[in-house]
């Protein structure tokens, strides 16, 4: 009887689950893979609506153990990956899936990985290869009140970032059954001795802020374009360069996240965690800087706001809280530019799709640069033939509602070869330091450029000799009332770099050569 | 009037050009004789003619329906086109003493009389060619001096291309403007024409922009010049000659321009009404706006340019030939300056028109306008440093030493003003 009832229970399928992590558009969510063998014909078998990379796991694995010595057993193994009505994607189920055979097979105990979050890809030879996503799959971890987590020995940096789980980073699937049959229970662990005790030495996490090896100062001149920028930086305007073909109008854009203020702790993991997510983010863990996000302009729309069935973020939620930088602004492609009305106005990227709706945040800088006409070189007669209907048709194929959201724009003129730099990226990171901290004061933690009609009436009053200028500018340059608000913003923007309390003609005047032209 | 029924006829076989006609009257006398003459006769001896294929000859033949002329006869009446031949009492004398001198023309606008306009005793015509990709400067220039010379009683003949053709019609108009006491520009644009079929149309800037000054900036003097409404045949007309027919706008651009010379000026064109704009048409026309005029001024043209076959038109016809300079280098100003090499004489001045194209001081100038406005230093300063040719932001504040909010101030102001103008992104001229 009791003999029977033992074979029985032999026959009987095993059963272990182990957690892992995949992303759905931008947020991580957990994975709970359960693997079972049953007696039957040899079979491997895997379910849980999977797309082909997550089917494909099932020979990465099936080989990664063979060859670390290990037997799969002969039965009918059934791996399922839930909840199993999401789609699921990308590489890096493939260790927790080794594992949860492995804990089948009583090759490992299970019990062990009852607190663990698990994630990677594995090499035909058993080698862990690093995956996206690790930080947000990390700080998940934290927050669900997991203990350790166990993420590929590339990825140690970025995971090292939430300091309130345990890292278990390993190189090979090999070193890893090592490492848990060697190693007793309950031996509690920290992610940098582990490191050192698994794999060799640690990197020195903390490095201290890199300087950017780029300055203003390296740009000859341009001293009215670098002002342009601290006060488009200071608040938050978008800014539109045209110039000649090699002024350095790519030079100067990509200098602004320099002096942007600094990421709280906060922002950097919340671009961190994107640019984990797009795999992206260097060896070095957190970013420090801004990002800086400068498309090709062949870029398509999927690629530019982010796409895909399941969405992947595009080249805007890159650039959230840094500088969006459309070089060659004409010769993107219309309906791509008209992709980004609603993001820039709306400062986040709305994508639907029959699955669910997905939020990318995109808070970035616009920058933009153009020539003033096809060849470049209009109103130079000497060098520019085209007409002035071609120069009013390469100028008109940026749409009117795009302009619309773009506050300002500055020509950037040829420089004579002596001409001599004066701001630098230090000095103009304090002028926009010191306008930002009184915007912030004011406002209420708005920029200017998203100051309600009502906080305008009230921020930026003037007084009747200004009232009377503006009134003339309005009639004069036949502007439209959006217009006029811009350059109130654009006003207040230049008192603030200015440490002015009221907005004066002086400021107005800049405010209105910044205005757009067409 | 029994002639005219037969030019008319004649002008507007389909595909038979000026060229054609003329032989055509070289066999027949005149357009009755060709009319009237047997079916037979009129193929064996078109036949002859070299160049003349069975298909035209046809269409001349069919073409012989006195119907079909009387119904484009109303069709001129119904779009107020007048139609005069090379025998019309109101054909320009100076006209008809050309090679090749069109044997019909179509006018439309305010004075139908043209030979009245163009060969009265005290009246000149002078026309203003140039580029269609000028620089602010030459648009400038043609527009002062269209304006001078309409001022001073002289006609303004052009081809109303875009850029120096469009702003020398313009600067003429301004003048019949003047006297109307209508202001055009700034931001005061008088509705002057029906712009139902055209709604898209928008006057381009650079046309309207330079005109209207505030009173409060212009010296007393001025004000006090100012001209009596009402006497409008004291300013010289202008007169626009297509390539096209002249019930079509082209281009398009030039719609509100369009519309304006019909109200102020004259309309011409050798084609018949509703001919699309060719390219071969424009060279042809030009030997009409040569032939029109007794003067001719070049003000800017690059070494090859199409102006060039006005002045060649020009020569030929034995007219004299003005140009205006330009700076060595500016490939604008090469074919100017290569003319004044060859001969042509020289403007150094728009206030001295008459005395320049040696007109002499025919008529004392009714309109005048005071150039002297008094700036304050700074405003000065910034306003000295802006000339014709686009200036940057970053050149005036170099040149001036000034601070930049400063500079930004006194640019806005100055543009306030009227005084200077954006022409493409912070490059700035001067307007006045």
């Amino acid at each position: 009887m009791k003999g029977k009832s033992l074979q029985r229970e032999e026959r009987i399928a095993i059963y272990c689950y182990i957690k892992s992590a995949s992303i759905w558009g931008i947020e991580p969510y957990v994975v709970d893979i359960e693997a079972d063998v049953s007696s039957g014909l040899p079979y491997f078998n895997m379910v849980g609506l999977l797309a082909s990379e997550v089917r494909e796991a099932r020979e990465r694995v099936r080989s990664a153990i063979k060859n670390i010595g290990e037997t799969l057993p002969s039965g009918r193994i059934t791996i399922n990956l839930s909840p199993a009505d999401r789609k699921k994607e990308g590489t890096a189920f493939d260790l927790p899936i080794a594992i949860a055979l492995l804990c089948v097979m009583q090759r490992l105990d299970a019990k062990r990985f009852k607190d663990t979050l698990i994630v990677g890809e594995l090499g035909l030879d058993g080698e862990i290869k690093k995956v996206r996503g690790i930080l947000p799959i990390v700080a998940m971890a934290q927050n669900l009140g997991l203990k350790k987590c166990i993420i590929p020995y590339d990825n140690r940096q970025e995971g090292s970032v939430c300091d309130k789980v345990t890292l278990l980073a390993f190189q090979s699937l090999k070193e890893l059954v090592d490492y848990y049959t060697e190693q007793p229970e309950g031996m509690s662990v920290n992610y940098l001795r582990e490191v050192s005790l698994v794999s060799g030495k640690p990197d020195n996490l903390l490095q201290p802020e890199r300087e950017s090896e780029q300055d203003f100062l390296d740009i000859c001149g341009q001293e009215t374009v670098k002002r342009a920028i601290v006060v488009a930086v200071a608040g938050h305007h978008n800014l539109l360069m045209s110039g000649v073909p090699g002024v350095g109008k790519s030079m100067l854009a990509s200098r602004i996240p320099d002096i942007m203020p600094p990421l709280s702790l906060e922002e950097k993991l919340e671009v961190s965690g994107i640019y984990s997510i797009c795999g992206k983010l260097n060896a070095s863990g957190l970013m420090e800087g801004r990002p800086f996000s400068a498309p090709h302009h062949t870029i398509t729309t999927a690629a530019l706001i982010g796409g895909g069935i399941i969405p992947v973020p595009g080249e805007i939620t890159l650039a959230h809280r840094g500088v969006l930088f459309l070089d060659e602004l004409p010769e993107f492609h219309q309906n791509v530019l008209d992709s980004l009305r609603q993001p820039l106005e709306e400062r986040e990227v709305k994508l639907h799709r029959n699955k669910g709706s997905y939020i990318f945040p995109a808070d970035c800088l616009l920058v933009a640069a153009m020539n003033p006409c096809k060849c470049g070189y209009y109103p130079d007669r000497n060098r520019c033939h085209c007409s002035e209907a071609d120069v009013k048709r390469y100028q008109s194929r940026i749409s009117g509602p795009l302009l619309d959201r773009i506050d300002m724009s500055i020509e950037v003129p040829r420089v004579k070869m002596e001409a001599s730099s004066v701001l630098s990226t230090a000095q103009m990171r304090e002028m926009v330091h010191r306008a930002v901290e009184r915007q912030k004061d004011r406002n209420g933690g708005k920029n200017n450029s998203s100051l309600s009609i009502k906080e305008l009436q009230n921020y930026c009053e003037l007084d009747e000799e200004s009232e009377d200028f503006i009134r003339q500018a309005y009639e004069k340059f036949e502007m439209s009332m959006r217009g006029y608000h811009k350059v109130l913003k654009i006003a207040r923007t230049v008192a603030d770099v200015e440490q002015s309390e009221n907005i004066n003609i002086n400021h107005l005047s800049e405010a209105l050569t910044y205005r757009l032209m067409f | 009037m029994e002639e005219d029924f037969y030019w008319l006829w004649i002008c507007n076989i389909d595909k038979v050009w000026n060229a054609t006609i003329r032989r055509i009257l070289n066999i027949f006398g005149t357009p009755r004789e060709a009319f009237i003459v047997s079916e037979k006769v009129l193929r064996s001896e078109l036949s002859k003619i070299a160049g003349m294929n069975e298909k035209v000859i046809n269409i001349i033949v069919q073409s012989r329906n006195r119907e079909a002329v009387w119904r484009l006869h109303e069709k001129l009446n119904q779009k107020g086109v007048r139609f005069i031949h090379c025998e019309s009492r109101e054909y320009p004398i100076k006209l008809r003493h050309i090679n090749h001198y069109p044997y019909g023309l179509y006018i439309k606008g305010c004075i139908a009389d043209l030979s009245g306009v163009i060969d009265g005793e005290k009246r000149h015509t002078v026309s203003i060619v140039g580029a269609r990709n000028c620089t602010a400067y030459g648009r400038k220039m043609a527009g002062d001096l269209g304006y001078e010379l309409a001022t001073k009683g002289v006609n303004v003949v052009s081809g109303m291309a875009v850029g120096i053709d469009g702003a020398g019609h313009w600067g003429a108009l301004r003048a019949c403007h003047m006297q109307k006491n209508i202001h055009i520009g700034g931001s005061v644009v008088g509705k002057i024409c029906d712009m139902q079929e055209y709604k898209n149309v928008k006057v381009p800037n650079e046309y309207i922009s330079n005109e209207y000054i505030p009173n409060e900036y212009i010296s007393d003097e001025c004000i006090s010049n100012e001209c009596t409404p009402g006497k409008s045949t004291e300013a010289g007309i202008t007169i626009a000659v297509l390539g096209s027919g002249v019930d079509i706008c082209y281009p398009i651009q030039n719609f509100e321009l369009y519309q304006n010379i019909m109200q102020n000026g004259i309309v011409i064109s050798e084609y018949p009404l509703g001919t699309k704009p060719m390219a071969w048409q424009f060279p042809q026309r030009n030997r009409i706006i040569s032939g029109l005029s007794d003067r001719i001024i070049v003000v800017e043209a690059r070494e090859k340019s199409g102006s060039l076959i006005t002045v060649e038109y020009g020569l030929e016809q034995g007219k004299d030939i003005y140009a205006v300079p330009g700076r060595i280098g500016d490939s604008l100003s090469s074919g100017c300056n290569r003319l004044i090499q060859e001969g042509a004489g020289i403007l150094t001045n728009t206030e001295n028109i008459m005395r320049e194209l040696e007109l002499g001081e025919l008529y004392p100038c009714k309109i005048s306008k005071n150039k002297n406005i008094v700036l304050e230093k700074d405003l000065e300063l910034v306003y000295s440093c802006v000339d014709y040719f686009p200036k940057s932001v970053e050149y005036i504040i170099e040149e001036t030493g000034m601070e930049m909010t400063q500079v930004y101030r006194n640019i806005i102001t100055l543009q306030l003003m009227g005084l200077i103008d954006e022409q493409t992104k912070n490059h700035y001229v001067r307007t006045w």
